[in-house]
This record gives structure tokens, C-alpha cells and sequence, in this order.
């Protein structure tokens, strides 16, 4: 399988600086790999709350659906990041109810660039590149960037105050009570603005 | 896809960046999507019947 891949940058926590890194448009069998043989024994050490997501039976219920895609995002030969995301879902929001927007179905991140796994974080900009990786799958499928995702608790303030969504609250219909976070056209283009 | 942005672009959004951890998605536990949750489901509905 290839994919097409884009050049992006983590900033290397240790040193302070960029570091280049890459956005697969795919999730290949080597990060399926790395989930297992990596991620997996750090998560479950930690006994998190949420345990962890089997993004091989993800891969596997998903991949003969049209509408959803795959992401990872690599750096020195480690899987940093992965992410599904639905093409065809609704907005909810009241200025853009029922247009198409991108849902993240889900979005993960490397146990050893979490604060809440590790104090040490290796790399930061995972979640921004993925989120942005989302917006622009929105922006090429003719939907202005605008994407909705159910965040977990400990992501709430990072997607409603670093990325500029709008927390539409709990969503009685999740598990959880989960709070739906919604990005209009114009918070997209604010987000992806570039300098 | 390709995503292209420039390197300025990374070196700002570190200005916005804190110690929040970032996920989306069902939790684990509850998503029914995952191959060993649907056999928990299916041996459920077959020990109840």
C-alpha cells in the first residue's frame, strides 16, 4: 500500500526545536506495528482510565467503507499519532446545520507525548498536525474545513482554546457525556492561517 | 492528500500549545466497533439466551 505524505514538523520537547516529521494519508501496517509493540505496554502500565482503542479491528471495520480515511503521523521511525475520520457526516451547529462536515472518529495520540501519561513528553504538535491534516481533508472534499469531533474529557481545553472550536456541551447520546466540539469555515481558516 | 504548510506556521502554533492531552473518540470501553468488544457483545446476547 503507499500513501501520499506530507512534511510537517513535531517540536522535539528535549531540545526545544522543530523537528521534521511526516503525515501519512494512510495508516500502513508498520503503524499498526508500532501500536502494538510500542504504545501498547506504556498505556496499559499507566492502567488508564479509557484503556486503549484496537486500531486494528478499526482498520480492518472501517477500510471497506468509502467514506472514512486514515492518518498517521511519523517521526524517527516511530508512529507519533493516528486518526479515522468520516467524510460524510452532518454539522450541528445552528449556522451550518446539516452541511457536510469531517468527523474524527479518532484521534490518538503516542503514550509518550501525553502529560497525562508521561511528565517527559517527547514531542508536542502531534494532536495540531492531526487536527490540521482534518481540516484540509474538509477543505478538499469541498467542505470549507469544517469538521466536529466528541473529545475525551482531557482534551476539552485544547480544542476549545488552542484550536478555536466551539463546545457545543455534553452530547447526551455518548457514552460519557462527551462534549461535541464543532469548527465553522471561519475558525478553519483561522486555524490553518498561515504566517 | 497533502497538507502544506510552512515551517513559520509550525513555530507559532508552539506559542498556543500547552500541557493539554489530545484525543477524540468513543472511549475504549464503550466502543462497540472494536473486533474483541463485538465478541464480548455477541457471547453476552448468546449467554442471555
Amino acid at each position: 500500500m503507499t500513501a501520499n505524505v506530507s512534511n510537517v514538523y513535531l517540536v522535539e520537547v528535549s531540545s526545544g526545536q522543530l523537528v521534521k516529521a511526516e503525515l501519512h494519508d494512510a495508516i500502513l501496517p508498520r503503524h499498526l506495528d508500532h501500536h502494538e509493540r510500542l504504545w501498547k505496554p506504556l498505556i496499559q502500565a499507566r492502567q488508564e482510565e479509557h484503556g486503549h482503542w484496537d486500531w486494528q479491528s478499526k482498520c480492518r471495520h472501517y477500510s471497506a467503507q468509502l467514506s472514512y480515511e486514515f492518518l498517521a503521523v511519523e517521526c524517527q521511525q516511530e508512529t507519533q499519532g493516528l486518526m479515522i475520520v468520516n467524510t460524510i457526516r452532518r454539522c450541528r451547529l445552528p449556522q451550518q446545520t446539516n452541511k457536510h462536515l469531517v468527523y474524527v472518529e479518532y484521534l490518538e495520540v503516542a503514550p509518550w507525548n501525553r502529560p497525562h501519561v508521561t511528565v517527559d513528553p517527547k514531542y508536542r504538535l502531534v494532536g495540531t498536525v492531526m487536527l490540521a491534516a482534518a481540516i484540509q481533508l474538509s477543505i478538499d472534499d469541498g467542505n470549507k474545513g469544517r469538521i466536529g469531533l466528541h473529545s475525551l474529557p482531557q482534551a476539552d481545553t485544547f480544542y476549545r482554546d488552542r484550536c478555536g472550536m466551539t463546545d457545543l456541551g455534553p452530547d447526551a447520546s455518548i457514552f460519557g457525556n462527551l462534549h461535541y466540539f464543532e469548527m465553522t469555515e471561519q475558525q478553519a481558516t483561522q486555524f490553518m492561517q498561515r504566517s | 492528500m497533502k497538507l502544506e504548510l510552512n515551517k513559520k506556521w509550525f513555530e507559532d502554533r508552539i506559542l498556543l500549545e500547552d500541557d493539554s492531552d489530545v484525543a477524540a473518540g468513543i472511549p475504549p470501553s464503550e466502543d462497540a466497533s472494536d473486533d474483541s468488544k463485538e465478541e464480548e457483545m455477541s457471547n453476552a446476547k448468546s449467554a442471555g439466551a
